[in-house]
């Protein structure tokens, strides 16, 4: 057994903001994965520090060096020649150091090298801390142009109990480690790299080293105080994403109550709660009947033996925060939003794509349409176009210019105060949804339509100016906009036509810049993309989602049901024979250029399976096609599978369509593809689906 | 304790001590600590810069009357630059907030994400604003540009907002309240200043004739910079900002000039960085 050691490598940082801890994290673990394959691999992350633990580091690896082949090695007394010898110089070693190896039968002349994993840990982590890349890094080194998220101020790097000397941003690594500030001051020697060890060391130090254990640790004390007010308050009541958010944001969670005054219940929940969540990471207390109450939940970042201060200064913040929103609240009400709406002319929706009140005329013509195409009365038409008329107004607002995430919701809320009707109201608050993955879509009609009409012309606006995404750059959020467009169209069923939406944004686009561009292709590409990811998402299979896809995607719904179906009927023999059918039918005329529009000639087939075969179709394909049109796909499957397996493996078994005869094979290879064309015109094309091996039959 | 005064000399002794040559207030309109020259310039070039300053900052669109007890016409801020930024800097900030009689067992001091960016000066950072029991008393910034030039070595900024930290220390709740000097509160010295400079700045601002005054300091700004006098120039870079200020607490100002007008003073700040830089190289002066 090879000797082995433990590796802890400690970044210890200003605090880095929370979401740039993940993608380190993953960064360092890609690493070690890549470097030290078969290493056990452990990350930890606080604000100030990423850990990285990897057991069981092998201590030297060797390795076998191939030189010239043993024929061109030696010279003629037997010894090792010039070539051999200047091989082994090479490598820093001597000829005494040569021996002989075998390669592909081969024999050659050879070295075996040692790599000491504690002479290659330096370089190999300096290189690892300046390739780690973040949403936004920062240079703090004088003449040094090495980045990282934040200014790294201390490393500490072991392999076993020995230190590996790594030198990066201007800092040496050593095995100091450093505990909460204020309440473990200086720093802490660490003896060795053990997980273990170090954890307690921390702990001791009131520093919780692990992200889970933190949020836990969070979790429990929010619960905790939670159900002092109301013994059935559950964890999935505490939202998730402030929870990872603060976890981000402490060392050693300490939960707080505190208090504001109810006269700021007077204002919609969603203000105070926005103003606590997003500006100040307090969580909100909800009533049993889930009205807001008047409280709410810090989490302080230490073991403090009294909290009163804290608490008590923390109210204040509030206190100060609400009476501002207060003061929006009321001031903005001197201009109703139907009147701010001329005052986007000046807002820019984005450079070179012109304003807000451009977006806003565009969007009134194209919410109307999609909500006659929803099916909407002429009062929902109405209703859609006039939200989005109103639908950016809020912007406009001191409320929204303070608290920008609060956009939509003062638009429903002040759209509520000015006598708007409701519909408008909720669809200027709907217009956003899904805004991320805990949400649903849009409820009401109006809200979809505006919602889809908002995505869609953005999308067009950003294709048409040519600032479409590549690769992994998505600077502009699209691939957000075009995966609200696809969960808006799916989690609601609505049988809209992509191509046809896409069509309708990318003409509004045109009839209102007066140029004539076309880009919806590109459009469709893109939203099949992330309709692809959603999909995936969801668990569905790739290739069973591809092979829907290759039968057309553009009534989602009915894509969605197609998918749906077949993966019920994986494993089924009806599937299985559908899915030959269509893969030897696929197969055989697969070159030939034929369409299967041609026209099969009856008199020109000469053998009994042919002529079967082709009656079959002539008297069950439409029957087929009818099915599938009904959203009938199971059975349209299993009769497909019916009619044509049997006649189909007869017909190749007897028949040969490669026949020198042109006329004849290429009447045959018509047939074939026609058979091919019944199922994957309209339900899926079943050669694109992964089996087992073998598992492909004809009765 | 501390009163306003206190405190403003406690951090004055503070940085002092650490080694900062303290400078006096700059005497035109500036909207933060951060477009004083004593920033502007000193944060430009490679020489050491360890310097300290109170700056009264005017926000005309902050000014609420006097009446709300949060917000101010005109607020004071301490200013620290260090540059290059020490490797201790967030010690040596913690513990300026310990002479400040800020225990930080007692209370909950937290650095939480805020990146920085001034459009009008071609300035950006990235940093933190520094909470205590959730109230915002300082950014803190590594600058990475400034007037559009890339810095090195890197400074750090450090903007204490005065106000703030004095309610906090006091426990009052209206900045009114506080108490400046004993027996003298901040509302006696400044609620009528207040009152009076947000009746200018939101009624009485000739919105019809600060635009040409705008165009004249752009012209005198340009002038000015050809000559190489740059700190001149740098006054009227001042002066734009100020009066785009003016305006756009008027109501002045619609959306799309608002970014027509942070472009013109942009450019103008760039100009004086470039010049101010250019001549440095020419002359091979030590920087401060």
């Amino acid at each position: 057994m090879a000797e082995k050691k433990n590796f802890l490598l400690e970044i210890g940082t200003e605090e880095l903001p929370p979401a740039f801890i993940r993608p380190a994290l993953e960064q360092l673990r890609g690493w070690a994965e890549e470097t030290y394959p078969g290493a056990g691999c452990r990350t930890l992350s606080t604000p100030r520090r990423l850990v990285l633990f990897l057991e069981g580091l092998p201590v030297r690896r060797e390795e076998t060096v191939f030189g010239p082949p043993l024929d061109r090695a030696r010279d003629k007394d037997g010894g090792w020649n010039r070539q051999a010898i200047g091989f082994a110089r090479s490598r820093g070693k001597r000829a005494a150091d040569l021996e002989v190896a075998r390669k592909k039968g081969r024999e050659y002349c050879a070295l075996t090298i040692r790599r000491e994993t504690a002479e290659e840990l330096p370089g190999e982590v300096s290189a690892l801390l300046g390739r780690i890349s973040f949403p936004k890094s920062m240079r703090w080194l004088s003449g040094d142009p090495f980045r990282f998220g934040r200014p790294i101020r201390w490393l500490l790097c072991l392999f076993g109990s020995e230190v590996i000397p790594v030198e990066a941003a201007g800092l040496r690594a050593g095995r100091e480690t450093r505990g909460l500030r204020f309440f473990a001051p200086g720093s802490r020697q660490v003896r060795r790299a053990d997980l273990g060890e170090f954890k307690r060391l921390l702990r001791e130090n009131f520093v919780i080293a692990d992200p889970a254990a933190r949020r836990k640790k969070i979790e429990g004390g929010i619960l905790r105080q939670l159900r002092r007010r109301r013994p059935g308050a559950r964890p999935e009541e505490i939202d998730p994403e402030l929870l990872d958010e603060v976890t981000g944001l402490v060392e050693y969670p300490r939960v707080i109550r505190g208090g504001f005054d109810p006269e700021f219940l007077s204002l919609p929940a969603e203000i105070p709660v926005t103003v606590m969540k997003v500006y100040q990471r307090y969580f909100p207390v909800f009533r049993e009947d889930g009205g807001l109450a008047p409280e709410f939940l810090l989490v302080a970042n230490g073991p403090f033996r009294k909290t009163a201060a804290i608490r008590k200064n923390n109210e204040r913040v509030l206190r100060a925060r609400l009476a501002d929103a207060g003061f929006f609240w009321r001031e903005d009400q001197s201009r109703p939003l139907a009147d701010r709406v001329e005052d986007l002319e000046g807002m820019v929706f984005h450079r070179g794509l012109g304003t807000y009140l451009a977006k806003t005329r565009r969007l009134v013509p194209l919410a109307g349409r999609i909500a006659r195409l929803l099916g909407a009365s002429a009062g929902g038409v109405k209703t859609a176009e006039r939200a989005a008329r109103l639908s950016r107004a809020d912007l406009t607002t001191a409320m929204v210019r303070e608290f920008t995430d609060l956009q939509g919701v003062v638009g429903r809320e002040y759209a509520r105060l000015q006598g708007e009707g409701e519909g408008v109201a909720l669809a200027l608050r709907e217009q956003y949804l899904p805004r991320r993955s805990g949400d649903g879509p849009p409820e009401s009609l109006p809200g979809v339509a505006l919602a889809l009409a908002d995505r869609l012309d953005t999308l067009a606006a950003f294709f048409r100016a040519g600032f479409s995404p590549s690769g992994s750059q998505d600077p502009y959020g699209l691939r957000r906009q075009a995966g609200g467009v696809v969960r808006i169209i799916i989690e609601r069923g609505l049988n809209l036509s992509l191509p046809e939406l896409v069509g309708e944004a990318v003409s509004g686009l045109n009839l209102s810049s007066g140029e004539s561009g076309e880009g919806g292709g590109e459009i469709l590409d893109f939203i099949r993309t992330r309709l692809e990811a959603y999909l995936e998402g969801r668990g569905f299979p790739v290739d069973t989602v591809r092979a829907v896809f290759a039968s057309g995607w553009d009534r989602l719904p009915a894509a969605l049901d197609r998918i749906e179906t077949l993966e019920r009927m994986r494993g089924s023999r009806e599937l299985l024979a559908a899915a030959t059918i269509i893969e030897r039918t696929a197969n055989i005329v697969r070159g030939s250029g034929l369409s299967g529009e041609e026209e099969w000639r009856g008199d020109s087939a000469d053998h009994p399976a042919e002529t079967k075969l082709a009656r079959a179709l002539a008297e069950r394909g439409e029957e087929i096609r009818r099915l599938i049109g009904e959203g009938e796909y199971r059975k349209a499957t299993v009769e497909y599978a019916r009619i044509f397996s049997r006649r189909l493996s007869e017909f190749f078994d007897r028949v040969l369509v490669n026949v020198e005869d042109e006329k004849q094979r290429k009447n045959r290879m018509i047939l074939l593809k026609q058979i091919n064309r019944v199922y994957t015109d309209s339900l899926a094309d079943l050669s694109l689906l992964q089996f087992e091996r073998g598992e492909h039959i004809l009765e | 304790m501390m009163d306003f005064q206190t405190l403003i000399i406690t951090l004055e002794d503070y940085w002092r001590g650490r080694g900062c040559l303290l400078v006096q207030p700059y005497d035109l309109e500036v909207g933060a600590g951060t477009f004083a020259p004593a920033t502007f310039f000193s944060v430009l070039g490679p020489g050491p810069v360890r310097t300290a300053y109170v700056q009264p900052a005017r926000r005309p669109a902050d000014g609420r009357y006097g009446e709300n007890p949060n917000r101010l016409h005109q607020h004071h801020q301490y200013q620290v630059i260090l540059k290059p930024g020490p490797a201790d800097v967030q010690d040596v900030y913690l513990e300026s907030l310990g002479a400040l009689g800020i225990d930080p067992e007692l209370h909950d001091l937290r650095f939480v994400e805020d990146d920085w960016e001034s459009p009008t000066l071609g300035a950006s950072g990235l940093g933190w604003e520094v909470w205590c029991d959730g109230l915002e008393i300082t950014q803190y910034t590594y600058f990475q540009q400034m007037g559009g030039f890339e810095l090195d070595p890197v400074p750090v900024e450090l903007t204490y907002g005065l106000e703030r930290i004095a309610m906090f220390l006091q426990g009052v709740e209206n900045v009114f309240d506080l108490e400046w000097a004993p027996g003298v509160s901040y509302g006696a010295l400044r609620k009528r200043p207040e009152y009076e400079f947000s009746r200018y700045s939101f009624e009485e601002v000739p919105a019809g004739e600060y635009p040409g005054l705008f165009r004249r300091f752009e012209q005198e700004c340009l002038s000015l910079q050809k000559q190489g006098l740059v700190y001149p120039a740098y006054d009227f870079v001042l002066k734009c900002s100020h009066i785009f200020n003016l305006l756009d607490a008027r109501g002045a100002v619609s959306v799309s000039e608002r970014a027509h007008y942070i472009a013109r003073v942009r450019k103008l700040a760039r100009g004086c960085a470039r010049i101010y830089l250019g001549e440095k190289e020419e002359r091979g002066k030590p920087d401060g």
